[in-house]
């Protein structure tokens, strides 16, 4: 009797080929010929035909979702796609190997730690000694020094996420800016866009000291909050999960709009290409988008701004220009 | 135009895959024994709406699940006594056992979305250039670097995956993030 396994790889390999081609008449005659063969035959077909075509709604959803989300009511995202720059994904996969690619240690500069980078567009994993772990967002540095009394990490800028191991004779200490957010064991990630700090709790509990007030103010954020501030004032927001999940989705490779103004999503991309999107009409900048995203896919981001919104896009070299259309 | 046995399969059956599989998880550890298993109940159950569709295709599912548990424990002698009051069990399982609900716009996207991030990365690359993007094989191996045939072996692993994401246990979707992420570093050298 032939095996599970094998009629499912046969079943696969009939859709793949329908699907790359060539395909003519006689090949269809041979597919319904195996289909004939045995119900196994057909069970297995009719299952990865389902699910083949299901994923397909992706690409049908990405066009018609945006395009319905000018009108207000229909809200729902687009899908969002693959990046262009193949590379770049690489880079990505690979980054998970880390440290050796990204990681440079200058002493000279920094009397104490390592300095952590990546470039635009990257994202990387790095493993404390400690066990504690970090992911590092595009276009970001940090640097790392575990001493005896506290693990001292300096956000010089971008955007990290922290999974602190457990060490309560050690205090695991964010500094960003005049900001230091401070766990034990925990999850939570600290964005820095030179004053503008940006912390959201995943897990456990934080406590977050800013400099600028005298005395130092101090504020407890726990799992599910989210605080933004700029040098002396902070907003702290409770976020439901999947908020969260979404604010954090980077660690995927992906970024996750919901309801976001064009203005913000357009920032978002921009951190993580070099080629820049620029909105020209202020009357265009508030318009509503939504989706998962690669956020190295600009091309696909733009395709679809322009299939189903009033938004022209003139692709400049180094930028791309967004107008009413 | 009467509705496919295909077409019956996918809409009354399918749904149901996740709960199948989380029952029978429960039962058989190793996955393979669970997809062998899910596979023979699939096959009595398209066997018997080939000759007429059953009235009320959930129950006729799970009752095909218990027969073939009930026939599979006696031909391999496991005669666990908690299987046997699992399959009484089964009973109530039949009625928690929902179809999916129906998702929102937006939670499909999401889901579907998801589905891409459970296979491993050239994989999902050969899979989404072919399905959301439509680039042709030659273009996709000419981009990766990789041969054609290598491209339409992603693609037959892609799509045997997907079924796994689309219809399997949930509960199941870490484990293939973490086979998926192990490929990746494998895959490094490439």
């Amino acid at each position: 009797m032939e095996s599970r396994e094998g009629i499912e790889q046969t079943a696969a390999a009939w859709i793949a080929k329908r699907d790359m081609g060539p395909w003519n008449e006689s090949d269809a005659a041979v597919l319904e010929a195996w289909l004939a063969e045995s119900v196994a035959h057909r069970v297995a077909y009719y299952r990865l035909n389902a699910a083949w075509e299901e994923s397909g709604r992706l690409r049908a959803m990405g066009g018609a979702i945006v395009a319905t989300a000018a009108t207000p009511p229909i809200d729902e995202p687009a899908a969002g796609g693959v990046r262009k720059q193949r590379r770049k994904i690489f880079a990505l996969a690979a980054s998970v190997l880390v440290a050796s690619i990204a990681a440079t240690t200058v002493g000279y500069l920094w009397p104490w730690g390592s300095t952590y980078r990546t470039s635009v567009g990257g994202l990387t994993a790095v493993p404390l000694e400690d066990g504690s772990r970090i992911t590092l967002n595009t276009d970001s540095e940090l640097r790392v020094k575990l001493a005896s009394t506290e693990r001292r990490i300096e956000l010089g800028h971008g955007e990290a996420f922290f999974e602190v191991a457990k060490d309560p004779k050690r205090p695991f200490v964010v500094h960003a800016g005049n900001k230091r957010v401070i766990a034990v064991g925990t999850q939570f990630s600290v964005r820095r866009d030179r004053d503008d700090v940006r912390v959201v709790v995943t897990e456990g509990t934080v406590r977050i000291e800013t400099d600028a007030a005298e005395p130092v103010a101090t504020r407890l954020l726990s799992a599910g909050a989210s605080a933004r501030s700029g040098a002396a004032d902070m907003l702290v927001q409770k976020k439901s999960t999947v908020e969260i999940e979404q604010t954090l989705s980077w660690r995927n490779g992906t970024l996750t709009f919901r309801d976001t103004p064009l203005a913000d999503a357009v920032a978002e991309f921009n951190r993580y290409n070099t080629r820049k999107i620029v909105i020209q009409d202020p009357s265009i900048a508030a318009i509503q988008v939504g989706g998962i995203f690669r956020p190295t896919n600009v091309d696909l981001f733009v395709h679809l701004l322009e299939d189903g919104f009033p938004v022209q896009a003139a692709e400049e070299a180094d930028r791309i220009i967004l107008t009413s259309k | 135009m009467t509705e496919s046995t295909e077409q019956w399969f996918r809409r009354e059956i399918l749904p149901h895959e996740a709960a199948l599989i989380r029952f029978l998880s429960r039962k058989w550890l190793n996955t393979n024994d669970v997809q062998d298993i899910r596979h023979d109940i699939y096959v009595r159950v398209l066997e018997a709406a080939e000759r007429a569709r059953p009235n009320a295709p959930k129950s006729f599912l799970f009752t095909v699940a218990r027969n073939l548990i009930v026939d599979r424990a006696r031909r391999d002698r496991i005669v666990a006594i908690d299987l046997l009051e699992d399959i009484d069990a089964l009973n109530v399982l039949i009625e928690e056992a929902t179809p999916e609900r129906r998702a929102s716009g937006r939670e499909q996207v999401q889901r579907l979305a998801m589905l891409f991030d459970c296979l491993p990365t050239r994989c999902r690359e050969v899979v989404w250039m072919r399905r959301i993007e439509d680039v042709p094989q030659k273009e996709i191996a000419r981009r990766l670097g990789i041969a054609e045939g290598t491209v339409e072996k992603h693609l037959v692993r892609g799509i045997r995956m997907l079924a796994d994401a689309v219809f399997g246990a949930p509960s199941k979707g870490k484990n293939r993030r973490e086979g998926a992420h192990a490929e990746d570093e494998a895959n490094h050298g490439e």
